[in-house]
């Protein structure tokens, strides 16, 4: 963890970033999946042959190929390809609301926890020692359980879950910045806490932030998919991942492309944000263990 | 040691009683229970008796004192669903999980292991390049997609084995895998790091230059010094296990408390839902501790009850 200490400009390192992005073509891959996904489901509802939600007993269990319903119909004669075009809508939007509110609330439970130290230090380190102690997805049920699944509900799981990840990470790493020289010459000139964390430390730890997104990304989106495949999730008719997984799962001998596609789909993504975070964490933070 | 112990003692404590309150709140904000006691043609005066035989009629910290006090002598209250004690309810599934999880946590290192130190003595090679695709996929596949796609193929395809239920072996194989497959990903890309980490230290060129085998010097000085890692992400891996056994059983009905956990939530069944959550997070704890005594163990370096990450 020395060369934080180099402190280079930030529009300079993004710039890099790409450059290194565009030049490494295991990360190029994935990065691509990803933004290709993302399209996909931003464009969905131009793109869908059929409402994802609507049954037709007409067309039931059609297999992939048929005409008009590449990828086949579900048992309740929905498209399936509409419904993992949809699907990828909620997952990736669960997936993304998750990270963005666990970052915010985890950065800067890091940022003060290492910065201040002392009580407040203490007392937000508890509370991470203590909810890691408990099984997530138990946890998760229990609290679907007391307050009904809802999308909203799910997203404040998922953000209880990964803040602890952010936070034990910023931490450590503002404990180190906080003794470097410009930290305390910064200190010395009197400048305030808020501006010394803004200005000096923050800048540091986004290598790390960033990277660590990506897997979080992917560990909530497998968080996700596991709720909704145990009916905790998010609640039919809507369509997700983990969701059409388990409505199909009685159909898994008449019809497996119900099942599989929907399975591809999140695989590929997941794996993608894994590679991807690989990459980043090399690329910005080689210091970081997953 | 002792002192070390008797501290991450007192440290355990304290995680249990915060997850028991928390516990606690989350049932009670889960709404009246009375409702599961009373037909639709009571009165409110009947309401009111369920509510003193209960006693949700006494303030919220008397009650946390009754449930604490009853946790204490191992009385989490009876199952609602089911006229037993709620705790029995999961001591009755716990062996069946247990030979699950177990089963997956062996079956990972014994796969993990060998498989990281292959690819980090081949670092760079087509053998390196394959534990690392098949590792990258490992961590990403979901254990119920993989369960599903392995009942797909072996029940229902060819029918070499049950699709679901418990009994024999046969019955143990499909769900054994798709558990482990995440765990031991995770502890085979670790091994191959740590022995990596290793084999760049003087100590191991030493060995080497004084000409010792390639076999001695990565069983006798590489793996004993990057056991320290591997230890830790295995126990951790332990208790993603116990965690993930709720979604594999679910899929192969096996009959473990995960399964319980669902059941217990369907039929609105807290007493149980506690229980269960008190007694998975305290196995949870005994494991952190234990995977920190065995660190002490492999590394008497190890400051004990040191500041910082205890």
């Amino acid at each position: 963890m020395t060369q934080v200490a180099a402190q280079p400009a930030m529009s300079k390192r993004r710039k890099s970033l790409w450059h290194k992005l565009l030049r490494n073509p295991v990360a190029v891959l994935p990065a691509l999946l990803l933004g290709v996904a993302v399209i996909l489901a931003l464009a969905a509802p131009l793109l869908v042959p059929h409402n994802p939600d609507l049954p037709d007993l007409a067309h039931r269990l059609l297999p992939p190929g048929s005409p008009g319903y590449g990828l086949g119909t579900d048992s309740l004669g929905r498209d399936i390809l509409s419904r993992v075009l949809y699907g990828a809508r909620v997952s990736l939007a669960v997936g993304g609301a998750a990270v963005i509110g666990a970052g915010v609330i985890g950065v800067l439970a890091g940022l003060v926890s290492g910065y201040f130290g002392g009580v407040v230090d203490d007392v937000i380190m508890r509370i991470a020692d203590v909810q890691l102690s408990v099984p997530f997805l138990l946890l998760a049920l229990v609290v679907i359980a007391a307050v009904g699944p809802s999308l909203p509900n799910l997203v404040f799981i998922l953000i209880l879950r990964n803040w602890v990840t952010y936070a034990r990470i910023v931490r450590s790493q503002v404990l180190e910045l906080r003794t470097l020289t410009y930290v305390e010459a910064a200190r010395a000139i009197g400048e305030t806490d808020g501006r010394i964390l803004v200005k000096h430390i923050l800048p540091q730890v986004w290598g790390s932030v960033i990277a660590i997104t990506s897997f979080t990304m992917a560990e909530a989106m497998i968080a996700e998919a596991s709720l909704s495949f145990l009916g905790a999730g998010v609640q039919p008719p809507t369509a997700t991942w983990g969701s059409m997984l388990k409505e199909n799962l009685l159909y898994l001998a008449t019809g497996w492309w119900t099942v599989v596609f929907p399975a591809i789909a999140l695989t590929v993504v997941i794996l993608s944000l894994n590679i991807l975070g690989d990459w980043l964490r090399d690329a910005l933070d080689p210091t970081l263990q997953r | 040691m002792g002192r070390y112990v008797a501290k991450r003692l007192l440290h355990a404590l304290v995680v249990l009683l915060a997850v028991s309150v928390a516990v606690f709140l989350v049932a009670r904000l889960s709404g009246d229970p009375s409702a599961l006691f009373l037909g639709d043609n009571s009165t409110p005066a009947d309401l009111v008796r369920v509510h003193h035989i209960l006693g949700l009629d006494r303030p919220l910290y008397v009650q946390f004192w009754i449930f604490l006090s009853g946790a204490l002598r191992g009385d989490l209250g009876q199952s609602i669903w089911q006229a037993q004690p709620a705790l029995q309810l999961v001591l009755d599934r716990l062996p069946a999980t247990l030979q699950l999880a177990l089963t997956a946590f062996v079956l990972s290192i014994v796969v993990a292991v060998p498989a990281g130190v292959f690819a980090a003595l081949r670092r760079g090679k087509a053998g390196d390049w394959g534990v690392i695709a098949v590792t990258a996929l490992g961590q990403s596949i979901p254990v119920f997609v993989l369960g599903v796609v392995l009942v797909l193929l072996f029940a229902v395809r060819w029918h070499l084995l049950p699709p679901s239920g418990s009994g024999t072996w046969k019955h143990l194989v499909l769900p054994a895998v798709s558990l482990a497959l995440f765990s031991s990903a995770k502890i085979a890309r670790l091994t191959r790091t740590s022995v990596l980490d290793i084999l760049g230290k003087e100590y191991v060129r030493t060995a080497q230059g004084k000409g010792a085998g390639q076999r001695r010097v990565v069983w006798v000085h590489v793996l004993r010094n990057a056991a320290l890692p591997i230890v830790t992400i295995a126990g951790l891996e332990l208790g993603a296990l116990l965690s993930g056994v709720v979604v594999t059983e679910t899929i192969f009905g096996w009959p473990g408390i995960g399964r319980l956990a669902i059941e217990a939530i369907a039929h609105r069944d807290y007493p149980v839902i506690q229980a269960e959550a008190l007694f998975v997070a305290s196995m949870f704890v005994f494991i952190n501790i234990l995977i920190d005594m065995t660190y002490v163990v492999l590394n008497p370096r190890i400051r004990l009850g040191g500041e910082g990450e205890a």
